[in-house]
């Protein structure tokens, strides 16, 4: 048998070989075609490249957005103070809402739900702007979730606290009333005695 | 160049900006008295009174305030505009248990270009001294200090903001409008 043909080709082939040839053929490696050319507006690498500047301004935006959410849920829960304090400094006219108002729940007062001095009771409250006090059954629609907020902050305020914080007002304005009264009388001195000898 | 321009109006802008905060600042802090270096008299005073109401305590007592008290609804009506109370009051079972340094301390304060000495009275039988000084911010009362000394007492009174002197005055009730009823048991008074 001539083997020039596994070597170069040349000579006859065997049909053995001419056959494992053809099988094997299939499976030869095939150089791919040309890659197509991207057309330049799909290459957005170049265009969304790192940016100094692109990198400044989402920081800053990241960091306003954060800035937003703290503030908000500062006004939140200062509001929720707030409305403690001013809470406790209407027992009366709580007592009066529980009257008045068919509601089995606790007496509602002032709620915060957008604006600071809102308050959700029928009568008008020394505490709050009489202008601002909405009578609970008129409350405009978007003050619909008031009940639930104001259910939720009488979950929050518990009535140890705002106990304390009505002694705490009741302790303040008692001294600033012994305050204004030392300085009254002082300048009362001063002008008794400024009449008494008016030459001088 | 232009943009050197920009940098520098930048600049001088943020300077002023800088140099009006500081100024408000130095204001607001001159208006209040620094009167801790009295504390260390608390100890020698069988009496004292030490009120220091600012903040969220003044507007707690705003609140607290019955408009329909005609006493109390004039107080609120008063002290709208007011930003802090302070008043310590000393007083001692013995004369010369406070010292001269003592009042100097705060009267060395109240010689800054901002406040003015309104009225001085000395009683020499009494022994009694009240200095009056003010504030003035335009037309308005931006504060009020009075310094009260006599031989076995020592008072001195801050009030910083807006406030209608003749309605205070005529809060003791010395003038025709009845007075307070105010009742100081001694453990208000000591605190």
């Amino acid at each position: 048998m001539n083997e020039d043909y596994l070597w170069d080709k040349s000579g006859e082939p065997d049909p053995e070989i001419e056959q494992l040839e053809n099988t094997l053929g299939r499976l030869r490696y095939k150089p791919p075609a040309e890659p197509l050319p991207l057309p330049a507006a799909s290459r957005w690498s170049s265009r969304l490249s790192f940016s100094p500047a692109l990198a400044i301004a989402a920081t800053l935006l990241l960091l306003l957005l954060a800035g937003g959410l703290w503030l908000g849920l500062q006004r939140r829960s200062s509001s929720t103070e707030g409305k403690q304090t001013l809470a406790t400094g209407n027992a009366p006219e709580e007592k009066r809402n529980e009257q008045t108002v068919s509601d089995p729940r606790p007496p509602l007062g002032p709620t915060n739900l957008g604006d600071e001095r809102l308050a959700v009771d029928g009568n008008k409250s020394d505490t709050v702007a009489p202008s601002l006090a909405v009578p609970r059954n008129k409350l405009p629609r978007r003050f619909s979730g008031a009940r639930q907020v104001v259910a939720r902050y009488r979950e929050v305020a518990p009535a140890p606290r705002r106990e304390q914080i009505a002694r705490e007002g009741a302790h303040a304005k008692a001294q600033l009333i012994l305050a204004l009264h030392i300085a009254s009388d002082k300048l009362n001195t001063v002008q008794r005695k400024i009449q008494a000898n008016p030459g001088t | 160049m232009r943009s050197v321009v920009m940098k520098s109006l930048k600049f001088i802008c943020l300077l002023l900006f800088i140099a009006a905060t500081a100024q408000w600042t130095a204001q607001a802090q001159d208006v209040r008295l620094q009167l801790g270096s009295l504390d260390k008299l608390e100890a020698r005073a069988t009496d004292s009174v030490d009120v220091t109401l600012d903040g969220k305590l003044l507007e707690l007592a705003k609140i607290f305030l019955d408009a329909k008290k005609p006493e109390e609804a004039a107080i609120r009506d008063m002290i709208s505009g007011l930003k802090g109370v302070y008043v310590k009051v000393f007083e001692f079972e013995k004369e010369g248990e406070y010292s001269t340094a003592d009042v100097d301390s705060v009267r060395t304060q109240l010689r800054a270009p901002a406040w003015a000495r309104m009225v001085g009275v000395k009683s020499k039988k009494e022994g009694e001294n009240v200095e009056v000084y003010m504030m003035l911010t335009g037309a308005q009362i931006g504060g009020i200090a009075v310094i009260a000394t006599d031989p076995k007492e020592f008072t001195v009174v801050n009030i910083v903001g807006t406030i209608d002197l003749e309605k205070l005055v005529r809060l003791s009730g010395r003038f025709g409008i009845p007075s307070l009823d105010i009742k100081i048991d001694n453990k208000e008074r000591k605190e």
